[in-house]
């Protein structure tokens, strides 16, 4: 069996150059956020509707429900922060002299 | 604020599971004796056509109605294997309803409290 | 009244294999039962299981019953006995019938196992969120 001679090493090709990071990645976490904040009385709806549902019998899955009510908290306690936020904000530029 | 149509029918759906627990007990409790007749409750048929016609929900109450079931040779129409599972079934409804008014009193609290 | 699926299913289940397990017993405490040969021997009762009605779980569909002819047996001594001193004896084979209360039994355990395991699933799912 003949062994093939080892051959010469191949030039490296350049890399290409990356793109920037994408950044849109940064007002994708915006639009997770804005989307939250108008998804809330959807959200708060769907969550009551299952939850006449249960109550009368009819609900054939509770976790259905158990999943509504916890998106529904979540959304809510989302807005509160985004609202205290928005006020503490407010304060600060209030507070500063002119 | 507590008026709405999900925290009416969670009340009246917990005024009924109680009141399911009881008679479940209490047939539970009499299954030896002879001639009695096996007591249900129902409030879901009440819920359901309330609220579909719009109705309030305040006028709706648990009923309690007997079975009529075929009886055994003393007169006693008792299924344990029924009113047993069907125990485990209301205990399950009830924690569920509650679990549904904790979480909606838990969202008016972060939104009062900020 | 509405029940969370698995539950009513399985209540189901266990109402027809306690009849059953009922029935069992019925013919295993009869088994010796001697009647005349001008009457009828008691009779073994079966259960007819069928899917409900409303396709939810079982039902018990009715009893069928053994036949009444029984065993003829020699004992001129006992006090049923006719002018030959024949006496009816029901015809149930005890060896069956312990197979199939073990079966009734062994039915009944699995549906309680069942409502066991969807108790714990809804429990489990009852706690979703709980932990914020």
């Amino acid at each position: 069996m003949s062994i093939p001679a080892i051959g010469a090493i191949a030039p490296v090709t350049p890399v290409l150059s990356t793109t920037a990071t994408n950044p849109a990645s940064g007002a994708n976490f915006a639009n997770v956020l804005a989307n939250g904040l108008d998804k809330l009385q959807q959200v708060q709806t769907n969550a009551d509707n299952l939850a006449v549902q249960a109550a009368a019998g009819t609900l054939s899955d509770p976790a259905q429900y158990m999943v509504a009510s916890t998106e529904a908290s979540l959304a809510t306690e989302l807005t509160v922060a985004i609202r205290n936020k928005a006020v503490d904000a407010f304060n600060e530029i209030m507070r500063m002299q002119a | 604020m507590f008026d709405d149509v999900a925290s009416s029918a969670l009340r009246v759906a917990l005024d009924g599971l109680a009141a399911r627990q009881k008679a479940i007990a209490n047939n539970i409790a009499n299954v030896q004796t002879p001639g009695f007749r096996a007591q249900k409750v129902e409030f879901e048929r009440a819920l359901q056509s309330a609220l579909a016609g719009g109705t309030s929900l305040d006028q709706v109450r648990p009923s309690l109605a007997t079975s009529l079931e075929p009886t055994r040779l003393d007169g006693n129409n008792v299924n344990l294997d029924e009113e047993t599972l069907s125990n485990v079934d209301t205990g399950l409804r009830y924690q569920l309803a509650l679990r549904a008014l904790d979480s909606k009193y838990t969202q008016l609290h972060d939104v009062i409290k900020g | 009244m509405a029940i969370f699926g698995a539950i009513g299913i399985a209540s189901t289940g266990a109402t027809v294999y306690r009849t059953w397990l009922d029935a069992i017993s019925d013919n295993i405490a009869n088994i010796n039962d001697a009647t005349s040969t001008s009457g009828k021997a008691f009779q073994e009762r079966y259960i007819i299981a069928q899917p409900a009605s409303d396709g939810n779980g079982a039902q018990v569909g009715g009893a069928l019953f053994g036949s009444a002819a029984g065993r003829i047996v020699y004992e001129p001594a006992n006090p049923l006995a006719d002018a030959k001193g024949y006496v009816r004896y029901p015809d149930i084979d005890l060896g069956t019938n312990m197979t199939e209360l073990i079966m009734a039994q062994r039915g009944y355990q699995a549906n309680l196992a069942v409502v066991d395991r969807a108790r714990d699933a809804y429990q489990a799912a009852i706690q979703l969120g709980r932990n914020a």
